[in-house]
């Protein structure tokens, strides 16, 4: 018998008899309203308070995306994907802008490709230093929680300097970029990044070398590197328990087939270990963008194939302004029938891309998959055997994201 | 070719398109879905990445796509398997009205893959596909009052009437 503590009037009787049956268990409900970083329940069966059972109860935040994206123009569904995922909106887009352009049979220019890496690399950190910050919120450390939001703001002011618009950038359409890289921006994005630098030193002191949070996170919610496999885990989570797989380096696409960088992985695939990786991922990801500064090629930002539709004043306005609008083309798109598959390494892990078309105006099948949903197992596998007070600890270090997981 | 593996070729088509990062193996029927849904897994397919269907209008495709993380040169792969399912389940005429919309039966690959529990119960909730031996199929993104109603079929309307405007 389980005692339903959220269900109903119970009295001191029927604990009491449980006590005597030798059956404790007690369901508590965590959520819906807002146990971290958004609305989704955790019913948990606690035996004293050592976990037994854990159903994440998730869809209170589910959007609809998919349906949405069925009935409307292909051009219209960006919007839609990007407010699924907000800390992390620049993959979003590409993920479904590369399934778009395999069907379209576009090739965006070099120089398109390096700035969707540029983009993707500082969205990268800004979704770490998000997820760092929940964590520490997780902890009871709200000074983590300052720094990093704080910190997320230089590269936010990056991405409205590239962009201009600072979180729904909408920056990728088929066949390339929507705007050139201005003037100035190389000294402002090596002066962040120096900044990030200095800070990420900080970030060690108070945070990760902190012997409470060390005494909090170390040997809890460790998942072996067979079972992140069986149970299809992706992301930073998957090579903090030392599985090698990162889809940048194993299906390149923008600009990670000429750039140089190293995937950081981790052994032992506990909470600590997925806290490093992702400071880890942030020094890569300063590698990355420097890379790109020095080398990113010169030439046009869209594809041949976009630019030659664009009329007069476009044109015009793309040579003074450096700047690609929309051809009337992208709303009256009739992509070939066809499916197609997209994969991108978002910052929470890998983002799976579905798209079949059948030669009309909308998609016939527009499915995607978000890495927050395939890191659910962590609850229910995962979390079982903890005590329950661990269960923040293992919630912060998968940065989980509800509205991302219901899409 | 990715897939060579003779026992996979007898029980299926397979189809490949390099440039759209397509692999789809199409299963001819039900028995010989498991088998070769099987040979996959040994091959070295070791989870699944989603699990979806299609409306072809009068019948269902339910694809499962898997991919590799222990295999080298599977890495980078998606491969789609996926078998065309006429509407097969007889309506419950004692079921309410909006639970009376016909469902297809397939088999659960849970068993070889853990990683498609999550995926096949959005499927069934989307799609009205009924997993047979899935060990929980309760509506996991949708409210309970939607079920039955297989939102994400081409013949799907809402019932405005519901919407109060005040």
């Amino acid at each position: 018998m389980i005692l339903k503590l959220n269900e109903g009037v119970f009295n001191i009787e029927d604990v009491a008899n449980l006590e005597l049956s030798g059956d404790r268990q007690i369901e508590l409900q965590i959520g819906p309203s807002h146990p971290g970083s958004g609305h989704m329940r955790i019913k948990v069966t606690l035996d004293g308070d050592i976990i037994t059972r854990v159903d994440p109860d998730i869809g209170f935040v589910h959007r609809t995306s998919e349906w949405l994206s069925e009935r409307r123009e292909f051009i219209k569904a960006i919007p839609i994907v990007e407010r699924i995922m907000l800390p992390d909106t620049v993959h979003a887009n590409l993920s479904y802008i590369l399934a778009l352009e395999k069907i379209l049979d576009i090739e965006p220019p070099p120089r398109a490709q390096y700035l969707r890496s540029l983009a993707a690399e500082i969205n990268r950190i800004t979704s770490h230093l998000y997820g760092i910050g929940i964590f520490g919120i997780f902890l009871g450390s709200s000074t983590v929680y300052m720094w990093a939001f704080g910190d997320r703001e230089p590269f936010i002011d990056l991405m409205e300097a590239l962009t201009g618009a600072r979180i729904t950038n909408s920056y990728i359409v088929p066949g390339g970029v929507r705007w050139e890289m201005p003037k100035g921006f190389k000294e402002k994005a090596e002066s962040t990044l120096q900044y990030m630098e200095k800070r990420l030193n900080d970030y060690n002191d108070i945070w990760a070398k902190n012997p409470v949070v060390e005494a909090r996170t170390i040997n809890v919610g460790v998942i072996s590197s067979l079972d992140a496999i069986k149970l299809g885990i992706v992301g930073p989570n998957l090579r903090a328990s030392g599985v090698d797989f990162d889809t940048r380096k194993d299906s390149p696409y923008a600009a990670y087939s000429q750039l140089d960088f190293e995937i950081p992985k981790m052994e032992n695939g506990d909470s600590y270990d997925r806290l490093l990786i992702r400071i880890e991922e942030i020094k890569q990801s300063m590698r990355i963008i420097r890379q790109i500064l020095k080398d990113i090629p010169d030439g046009k930002i869209i594809a041949d194939g976009i630019y030659s539709q664009l009329n007069p004043v476009m044109k015009k306005v793309y040579e003074q302004n450096q700047r690609a609008m929309f051809p009337a083309f992208f709303l009256n798109m009739r992509p070939p029938s066809g499916e197609s598959t997209a994969r991108v390494e978002a910052g929470r892990g890998e983002i799976f891309f579905y798209l079949n078309t059948d030669g009309n105006k909308y998609p016939n099948r527009f499915r995607w998959v978000t890495p927050s949903f395939r890191n659910l197992p962590f609850f229910t596998k995962v979390a079982v055997g903890h005590r329950l007070a661990d269960l923040p600890t293992i919630y912060g270090s998968i940065d989980y994201f509800p509205p991302e997981a219901d899409r | 070719m990715l897939i060579n593996d003779p026992d996979i070729i007898k029980e299926s088509q397979v189809k490949e398109d390099e440039k759209r990062g397509i692999v789809e193996i199409l299963v001819h029927d039900v028995q010989s879905l498991k088998t070769v849904a099987q040979r996959l897994n040994a091959i070295g397919f070791d989870h699944c990445v989603s699990v979806t269907g299609i409306d072809l209008k009068g019948k269902i495709a339910v694809i499962w796509h898997l991919s590799s993380y222990s295999k080298n040169e599977l890495k980078g792969k998606v491969i789609q398997l996926r078998i065309d399912m006429e509407l097969n389940v007889q309506i419950d005429t004692a079921m309410p009205k909006n639970f009376r919309a016909p469902m297809v039966s397939v088999p659960s690959l849970v068993n070889i893959w853990e990683s498609a529990l999550f995926h096949e119960r959005e499927a069934h909730e989307m799609f009205g596909i009924d997993f047979q031996g899935h060990p929980d199929l309760r509506p996991i993104l949708l409210s309970d009052d939607f079920y039955g109603k297989w939102p994400m079929r081409k013949d799907f309307t809402f019932d405005k009437s519901d919407i109060k405007i005040e």
